[in-house]
C-alpha cells in the first residue's frame, strides 16, 4: 500500500469516527473498508471508502445511520444515509437521492466550509470539525424527516431553511457565500475559545 | 360520475365490487358508479344495549358473545327484511338501520311501524337475552317518516345503503340521547298523531316533541302472518347451519403488517390493534334534500359530488401512512380503523398518530389537499366535518367481522374504541371543524396537541379541539425545529451555523 493511500484511508476513518463521536449512538459503530467500483479495469485503482454505521437515537426512536467517506472528502461531501420507514427516499423536496443518501449541503458550500475550517482551526483539527459539521447537518436533515413524518407533512415547510434546487440553489449559495463562511468562521472561533477555556479550567495547577 | 336514478329495489340489490369506480374510469364494462333512489318511508334505528364489559370485549369469551349478539340482531333484522316493504340498510355493530317503504304517513303505515317495532323488540329480548344473559341490557328504537335519497355505490364492496334526508338523520341523532327506556320506540309526535292505537300514549305525553311508546309490552297488530312466521323460521334455520357453538375468537392472532380483513367472519373475526376514526360531514343532507326537490338532474349532480367526497379519505389515508381499513360509510359519516405498522408500538399510535389524524383530516394547512387532483381539491376544501377518534387502554383492540345477510354483507367493528369514537363524535356541542377524543386517550396524547383539546359543557368525558388550534400547534412544532437549530441527536457542542440542505 502506498503512503498517500494509507494516509487517505486513515483520514477517512478518522472522519467517520468523529462523525459518530458527535451523535447519540445506541449501538457500537461498525467500520468497514470498501473500494469504489470503477467503470473499467484499466482505470485507476479504486478509491478506498470507509463505511461506518450505527443505530442512532432520533426523537423517540432509533434509526440506522451510515456514512461513506472517501479520500476526497474535502471536496466531495461524504454520503450520509438513514434507514427508517419514516425517511422519504428519492424525494428531491425532502433532499434525498434515489440511493437514499442525503443532500445535507451544496457541494460548493461543503468544499468552501472545509477550507474555512482548515484556515480557522488549523490542519490538525480540520477532520474533527468537518466531521462534526457533517454530523450536525446530516442529522439535522434526518430529524426533519422524522418530524415531517410525525406531523404527516407532505411538503417541506418553508420555515425550514434550504437552498432551492438546481442552478437557482447554486446562485443562492454564491450570493450568500461570504456571509455563510463568515458565520462559520465566527462559530468556529467561538467554539475554539470555549474549548481553550474548558481545557484551562480543567488543567492541574 | 355515472349515477343511475332508479327504484329502491334495484338500488338495494345493487352489489358493487371493490374498486368498481376505478374499473369504470379505466373503461371497464360497469355501467354505473352508483344507483340512487328517492323514496318516502320510515327510517328506523335500533340500538341494543349490552354491559360495558361486553361492549368493550376485552376477553375472548366476551368478544365471542358480543359478535354472537351482533350476528343475532342482524339475523332478526335481515329475516324480517325478507318481507316486501322492509329493507335492511345498515348494520353498525349494535346499531341497525331499517327502512319501511311507505309513501304516506297515516294510520295504516304507523300501524305497520308499530307492528315491526314490537316484533323486533320482542324477538331481540327473547333471542339476545338467550345469548348474552345478564349482559343484555335492553333495546330501544327511534323512527321518523319522510323523504330520503338512498345511495348504493359498491365503492366499499358489499355494504350499507347510504341514505340522506332529515328522516334518515333525525332518529339516529335522537337515539344518541339517554332518555329512551328499554323496549321503547320513539317517534315524532306528528307521526304518533296519525295512529288511533297511540291515543292513550299521546294523552300522557302531551306537549312533547317525541312520543315514547312501549312496544315490548304494548298490544300492537302482528307484524307477520302465521304463514310468514313459518317461512321466516325456515329461512333462519337455513341461514345458520353452523350453530353458535362453533364461533371462535382468536386473540392470539397477530396482525403482521397487513390485516387480513377478508378472512374476518363472525365465526373467526379479525382481532387487531388500532385507532377507530369517524368523521361526520356537515350540511350535506340539506343539500341533498334541496336537490331532490329540484328533480333527477339536480339529484344526480349532488350524488355525483358525494361520490367524489367519498374519495376524500384516499389522500388522507395515504398521508397518515398507517395500514387502514374503511368500514362502510354510515350515511355521510366516514369510518375507518388505523392499525399498527410492523414493529410499531400501540403507545405511538395513541400518543402521536391519534391527534395527527384529527389534524390531517381537517387539514387546516392544506398539506393533504395538495396531493389531490384539482377537482377533488376544490370539493374537499368546501366540506366541513366533525371528528371522533379513539384508541383506549386495552391496546386499541378492535374486533372486525363480516356479517352475512341474504342480500348484503356488512363489515362490523366492535370494542372500546368503536364505542368511544362514535360517542365522541356524537356528543352534543361538537361542531364543524372540531375533533373529540375520550379523556383516557387525551391523557396519553403527546404535546403540543394535548393542550389544544379541552372539555366543554355537556361534553361528558370527552375533550375537543378546533382545527385552527391543531393547525397552530403543528405550525409551532415546525417553527420550533427551525428556531432551536440544535440537533437533538447530536451530542457534540453545536457549531452555531444553520443547515441548508440542497438537492441539485
Amino acid at each position: 500500500m502506498d503512503n498517500a493511500r494509507a494516509i487517505a484511508e486513515c483520514e477517512a476513518l478518522t472522519f467517520a469516527s468523529h462523525f459518530f463521536g458527535a451523535v447519540k449512538t445506541v449501538t457500537p459503530v461498525l467500520f468497514s473498508l470498501a473500494g469504489e467500483k470503477t467503470a473499467s479495469c484499466l482505470a485507476a485503482p479504486p478509491l478506498p471508502i470507509i463505511e461506518a454505521s450505527a443505530s442512532v437515537s432520533i426523537g423517540d426512536c432509533n434509526a440506522s445511520v451510515a456514512i461513506k467517506t472517501t479520500a476526497d472528502w474535502r471536496t466531495v461531501p461524504p454520503r450520509v444515509y438513514c434507514h427508517a420507514d419514516w425517511m422519504r427516499a428519492n424525494n428531491q423536496d425532502w433532499h434525498t437521492y434515489d440511493d437514499g443518501h442525503l443532500c445535507f449541503a451544496h457541494e460548493k458550500e461543503w468544499r468552501d466550509s472545509v477550507v474555512t475550517i482548515e484556515e480557522t482551526v488549523g490542519p490538525q483539527q480540520t477532520v474533527e470539525f468537518a466531521a462534526r459539521l457533517c454530523a450536525q447537518n446530516g442529522l439535522s436533515l434526518i430529524e426533519r424527516h422524522y418530524q415531517g413524518s410525525r406531523l404527516c407533512l407532505v411538503r417541506w415547510p418553508s420555515e425550514w431553511e434550504a437552498l432551492s434546487h438546481g442552478e437557482k440553489g447554486t446562485l443562492e449559495y454564491e450570493r450568500s457565500k461570504a456571509q455563510c463562511l463568515s458565520e462559520l468562521r465566527a462559530a468556529l472561533m467561538a467554539e475554539l475559545s470555549l474549548c481553550r477555556r474548558t481545557a484551562q479550567a480543567t488543567e492541574p495547577r | 360520475m355515472n349515477v343511475k336514478v332508479t327504484n329502491l329495489s334495484e338500488t338495494a340489490t345493487f352489489r358493487g365490487q371493490r374498486g368498481q369506480i376505478t374499473a369504470f374510469n379505466a373503461g371497464g364494462s360497469t355501467p354505473y358508479d352508483a344507483y340512487v333512489t328517492s323514496v318516502d318511508g320510515y327510517h328506523v334505528y335500533l340500538d341494543v344495549w349490552v354491559s360495558q364489559k361486553l361492549s368493550i370485549a376485552e376477553s375472548k369469551s366476551d368478544a365471542e358473545k358480543l359478535l354472537r349478539v351482533i350476528d343475532e340482531i342482524t339475523d332478526i333484522a335481515s329475516t324480517s327484511a325478507t318481507v316486501d316493504d322492509i329493507w335492511l340498510f345498515e348494520v353498525q355493530g349494535l346499531r341497525i338501520h331499517v327502512f319501511i317503504d311507505a309513501s304516506q304517513c297515516n294510520a295504516v303505515s304507523v300501524g305497520r311501524l308499530l307492528a315491526f317495532a314490537s316484533y323486533m323488540t320482542k324477538s331481540i329480548h327473547k333471542r339476545v337475552r338467550r345469548i348474552a344473559g345478564d349482559d343484555y341490557q335492553g333495546t330501544c328504537m327511534a323512527a321518523a317518516h319522510g323523504h330520503a335519497v338512498v345511495l348504493s355505490t359498491g365503492r366499499e364492496g358489499d355494504d350499507s345503503l347510504i341514505s340522506f334526508g332529515d328522516a334518515a338523520n333525525r332518529p339516529a341523532k335522537r337515539l344518541g340521547r339517554d332518555d329512551i327506556s328499554d323496549g321503547h320506540l320513539v317517534i315524532p309526535m306528528d307521526v304518533a298523531n296519525q295512529s288511533p292505537l297511540l291515543e292513550a300514549t299521546r294523552a300522557q305525553q302531551s306537549g312533547n316533541t317525541w312520543c315514547h311508546i312501549d312496544v315490548l309490552h304494548g298490544a300492537f297488530p302482528n307484524f307477520l302472518s302465521k304463514e310468514e312466521v313459518k317461512t321466516l323460521e325456515a329461512l333462519v334455520e337455513s341461514l345458520t347451519p353452523d350453530g353458535t357453538a362453533n364461533r371462535i375468537v382468536n386473540f392470539a392472532a397477530t396482525i403482521d403488517g397487513v390485516v387480513n380483513l377478508e378472512a374476518g367472519t363472525v365465526r373467526e373475526p379479525t382481532v387487531a390493534n388500532g385507532l377507530v376514526f369517524r368523521a361526520d360531514l356537515h350540511g350535506f343532507t340539506k343539500r341533498v334534500e334541496e336537490a331532490s326537490m329540484r328533480g333527477d338532474q339536480a339529484l344526480q349532480a349532488v350524488v355525483g359530488e358525494f361520490l367524489l367526497i367519498m374519495q376524500i379519505p384516499d389522500a388522507f389515508e395515504k398521508v397518515i401512512g398507517q395500514p387502514a381499513t374503511r368500514l362502510p360509510w354510515a350515511g355521510d359519516c366516514y369510518n375507518a380503523v388505523f392499525f399498527l405498522k410492523n414493529g410499531q408500538q400501540y403507545r405511538d399510535l395513541r400518543e402521536n398518530v391519534l391527534p395527527i389524524t384529527c389534524l390531517r383530516w381537517h387539514d387546516p394547512d392544506g398539506q393533504v389537499n395538495s396531493t389531490r387532483s384539482d377537482d377533488l381539491r376544490k370539493i374537499a376544501v368546501r366540506q366541513q366535518w366533525s371528528v371522533g377518534v379513539s384508541g383506549g387502554d386495552n391496546a386499541g383492540r378492535v374486533l372486525l367481522a363480516n356479517v352475512q345477510t341474504p342480500h348484503r354483507q356488512f363489515m362490523v367493528a366492535a370494542g372500546w374504541a368503536v364505542k368511544h369514537s362514535f360517542e365522541a363524535q356524537n356528543t352534543s356541542g361538537l361542531g364543524e371543524g372540531e375533533s373529540a377524543v375520550h379523556h383516557e386517550d387525551h391523557a396519553q396524547m403527546c404535546q403540543p396537541f394535548k393542550d389544544t383539546f379541552d372539555s366543554w359543557d355537556g361534553g361528558r368525558g370527552y375533550r375537543k379541539a378546533a382545527k385552527e388550534n391543531l393547525g397552530s400547534a403543528a405550525a409551532e412544532e415546525v417553527k420550533k425545529l427551525t428556531a432551536e437549530k440544535v440537533v437533538g441527536s447530536v451530542t457534540a457542542p453545536h457549531i452555531q451555523v444553520s443547515s441548508r440542505p440542497y438537492c441539485g
